[in-house]
């Protein structure tokens, strides 16, 4: 049988009380800290998990932030686009009445005032700003994108000027010179189309028309692996060339001045130069074909947005149930449970207790304290 | 028929060894708390016939206290030494992760790396839906300071370390040299007590004490060898004490251990103690003890074998340092990084990440595209102590190329900026794993070290106490034991008293025969 001396029991009833006291100490801290894990050492494929858990936490709530400026902007776009709409659908009414025939010349001409005035307020729409950012101008937000400058044709045989505005698209011109009044003299308006067609500067020369070279669509991160293009291109919902929006109502008013022609250039498509131009005619009638085509182009483009801007909503509820699940996971993975905290940290209060009051019993008495 | 005065002896005898049995048990009591303090015991034994030519019933001649032997078990003091080199190892070791532990991460709280990552991710996304803003961009560049100011801190603290660690390993050679030569000391003193025929017992408690605190510093060999007899008949012998298959203490001589600093800028360990013995400058290597678990804390790599210590751990932030600059200012096989993407300006070829604040163009010429070879030898350059960001960007937050085309009116072009949220995000940074991975893996590395060394600890600091308790059931003093023995001892005394006074009356009793 082993022989058990004082020195023994004393260092075993420290041991134990020294293991309790450690029980008792990583109860509390479990108990003030709330979380079950203080290092990773503690568990490691748990404390794994939390890291794991926060991050994809942490984006969500990015995505989140995205997906609500995403939404802001497309509502901007599509209440835009909505007056736009109004706007057009004006124009068109606008046109009906006058092909009907029966209106006379002042008349016509109330209506032709009018028609200006909704083709500056339509200039004004495409030039929106949404947080000091040009919603239509694709990647160039810092500049309106739609501005009116004036064009000087010279009369090849009187010398006589006249202005011409022409409406441009990002600097350069949406469309030039394809609905002109066929008052104006040809060779002017060949020699004119030809100054302004594009700029030499030493031995680059670079094109003042406008042509669309790919999308620049502004897209934002909504949700894993999925993205959004909040914006809407300008010349998408205006047109270019000759299916611009502009030109149509340029032609409305030629229409409305009472012509029934318009002449528009012809360009060579290698060297980029005006050769001669051509005369169309054309009835108030027939532009409600054209009209309709732009609101046709324009309705395209709202129920893209409108499609597009469901799908954030849907990324927008799918992110905020992640969120739950995910700030679940962690929790359960990390935060301890406070009433098994708290009874765990009572069970090694009550265990400690019993040690030390037991312990000083053992280690108090010997065989001294009764030999008389 | 015995001499007429062999009761006197032999009641004589029995005084004697009473007296000296109490002695020794008071001498026990005295001792009781004296640390490594083995307990004496008294073998008494019966003293035989004076001649053995007696034929006659022998009524025995007293007794006599024939040995006062110290109790020791060898083999347990073996079994202790050889754990406690093995606890105390684990304990080094389990101490000094805990502390890295506290360094690299944080678990229960926010202020870990993840979320500076998490934070630097969150930025870039803020620049994508807004990159003509001024603050979007300087809150990346905070973003990315932040991430090298962490890395730099880390590498700092890891290196503090790494030198506490060295200063260690120097301590602790200078406490074995200090054992060895008290141990040396206490050999000669032993042999020459052997050799004279007296007790050596204290002296041997001291140095089995001794050499069980140089056992927690280094794991020792210990053997006696035997070098002879007594005068009177006892052995003599020598300690030989080895460490790391070299003598340390052989009998009264003992060498020593140095530490000579390591220069050699080639040697993962430049500017470390190097141990080797100072007589011959042979290294020592030892396996076990508080200096085997420095040692490996301090060098071990985590290749071929190796303990993962410190130096690991900085190889793995060096290489996250190094990596992630490089998948970020080049790209990866699917994406493009900063150094492809155009700035407000319209400027491309500009570095996010370089080191010690130098410039993208002075990090790497990019006048004709770079070779492979050349972006190794730049990127070699980056550590995590120096990584920082680019002397343009650290400037001029317009230089961060969000942009993927030169054109300066595009100022909503956030192609580029995607592009490296989606690099960072994917797998291909690290050749299989993420940015994200990188780190939690590092975590959980340490994280499992840790937990592993602890259990080990705790596991081998029970085996050890079981040791201990058995070591202590044979040496160590019970002094309800010597209590009882002193009452024995002390009637046996009482009684021998008693029978020497009786036979004093006998005497007289015989004398007034005689005298009439």
């Amino acid at each position: 049988m082993m022989r058990i001396t004082n020195t023994m029991m004393t260092q075993s009833v420290i041991r134990n009380i020294n293991d309790n006291m450690g029980r008792l100490s990583s109860a509390q801290e479990e108990t003030s800290t709330g979380v079950k894990i203080q290092e990773a050492s503690d568990n490691p494929v748990a404390a794994t998990k939390t890291l794991q858990y926060r991050s994809v936490i942490a984006k969500i709530e990015q995505y989140q932030s995205n997906a609500s400026d995403a939404i802001s902007w497309m509502k901007v776009t599509s209440s835009t686009l909505d007056s736009l709409t109004d706007a057009v659908q004006q124009i068109r009414d606008l046109t009906a009445q006058a092909a009907g025939g029966i209106l006379d010349g002042t008349e016509l001409e109330a209506i032709s005032a009018q028609v200006s005035e909704i083709k500056s307020s339509i200039g004004e729409l495409m030039n929106t700003q949404y947080a000091g950012r040009y919603i239509f101008g694709g990647y160039a937000t810092d500049e309106s994108p739609y501005d009116t400058t004036t064009t000087t044709v010279t009369d090849s045989t009187t010398g006589e000027a006249t202005d011409l505005e022409q409406t441009t698209f990002k600097g350069q011109y949406l469309s030039l010179y394809n609905a002109v009044s066929s008052s104006v003299d040809s060779t002017g308006l060949v020699n004119a189309y030809n100054t302004y067609a594009s700029t030499t500067s030493g031995t680059t020369t670079t094109s003042n028309i406008y042509t669309s070279t790919g999308t620049q669509e502004i897209k934002y991160n909504t949700g894993y692996s999925s993205q959004t293009a909040v914006n809407v291109e300008g010349q998408n919902v205006t047109g270019t060339g000759t299916s611009s929006l502009f030109d149509t109502i340029d032609k409305l008013l030629l229409g409305l001045d009472g012509e029934t022609t318009y002449q528009s250039v012809v360009v060579d498509s290698t060297t980029g130069l005006a050769t001669g131009t051509t005369s169309t005619t054309f009835t108030l009638d027939g532009l409600l074909d054209e009209i309709d085509a732009n609101l046709s182009a324009i309705s395209t483009e709202t129920s893209d947005l409108g499609a597009r801007m469901n799908y954030v909503e849907t990324c927008t509820s799918r992110l905020a149930s992640d969120y739950t699940t995910y700030t679940g996971l962690l929790s359960s993975n990390i935060d301890s449970d406070i009433s098994v905290a708290t009874t765990e940290y009572a069970t090694a209060q009550t265990i400690y207790d019993a040690s030390l009051s037991v312990g000083a019993k053992v280690i108090t008495k010997t065989l001294v304290d009764y030999l008389t | 028929m015995s001499s007429t005065f062999t009761g006197l002896y032999s009641a004589t005898t029995g005084l004697y060894a009473s007296q000296a049995a109490m002695s020794v048990a008071t001498n026990n009591i005295s001792n009781a708390n004296t640390d490594g303090y083995s307990r004496k015991t008294v073998t008494q034994s019966a003293i035989g016939p004076a001649a053995i030519y007696i034929s006659s019933a022998s009524t025995g001649s007293g007794t006599e206290i024939t040995s006062i032997s110290r109790e020791r078990n060898a083999l347990i003091d073996a079994e202790y030494r050889n754990e406690n080199s093995v606890a105390t190892a684990w304990e080094t070791k389990s101490t000094t992760l805990g502390e890295l532990e506290d360094v690299l991460e944080d678990i229960s709280g926010e202020d870990g790396f993840d979320t500076i990552m998490s934070e630097f991710s969150t930025a870039m996304e803020d620049v994508s839906t807004d990159p003509s803003s001024t603050d979007a961009r300087t809150c990346l560049q905070q973003a990315g300071q932040a991430v090298c100011d962490y890395l730099n801190s880390m590498a700092t603290s890891l290196s503090t370390q790494r030198a506490a660690l060295n200063d260690d390993v120097k301590t602790t050679v200078s406490e074995i040299n200090s054992y060895s030569e008290q141990i040396a000391a206490l050999n000669q003193q032993i042999q020459k007590a052997q050799v004279g025929g007296t007790d050596a017992s204290d002296l041997e408690d001291q140095r089995d004490l001794l050499i069980d605190k140089l056992s927690g510093l280094v794991n020792v060999e210990v053997t006696e060898t035997a070098a002879g007899t007594s005068v009177s008949g006892g052995k003599v012998t020598t300690l030989v004490i080895s460490i790391d298959g070299g003598t340390l203490v052989n009998g009264g001589n003992y060498r020593t251990l140095e530490c000579n600093e390591i220069v050699d800028s080639t040697s993962t360990e430049n500017g470390m103690y190097e141990v080797t013995w100072s007589d011959t400058g042979s290294a020592v290597t030892p396996k076990s003890g508080q200096l085997g678990a420095l040692l490996d804390l301090r060098d071990g790599t985590g290749e071929n074998g190796e303990y993962k210590g410190v130096l690991y751990y900085m190889g793995q932030l060096d290489e996250y340092a190094q990596i992630f600059a490089e998948a970020f200012n080049e790209g990866t096989s699917s994406y493009s990084g900063h150094a492809d993407g155009y700035d407000s300006n319209g400027d491309t070829g500009i570095c996010f990440f370089t080191y010690d604040e130098t410039s993208s163009s002075s990090f790497l010429d990019r006048t004709s595209t770079p070779t492979d070879s050349e972006v190794a030898t730049a990127y070699a350059n980056i550590t995590a102590a120096n990584i920082s960001l680019s002397y343009e960007v650290l400037n001029d937050v317009s230089t961060i190329a969000a942009s993927s085309s030169s054109d300066t009116t595009e100022t909503e072009n956030a192609e580029n900026i995607q592009g490296l949220i989606d690099l960072c995000e994917s797998k291909e940074v690290f050749g299989n794993c993420s940015s994200s991975d990188y780190l939690e893996s590092m975590t959980a590395t340490l994280g499992t070290a840790n937990s592993y060394a602890t259990t080990q600890s705790k596991r081998h600091d029970e085996i050890l106490s079981s040791v201990d308790t058995r070591r202590a059931s044979v040496s160590s003093v019970s002094t309800t034991e010597e209590t009882t023995n002193l009452v024995l001892y002390q009637e046996g005394f009482a009684a021998s008293a008693k029978s020497v006074s009786m036979w004093q009356e006998v005497y007289q009793t015989m004398l007034d025969m005689v005298n009439g």
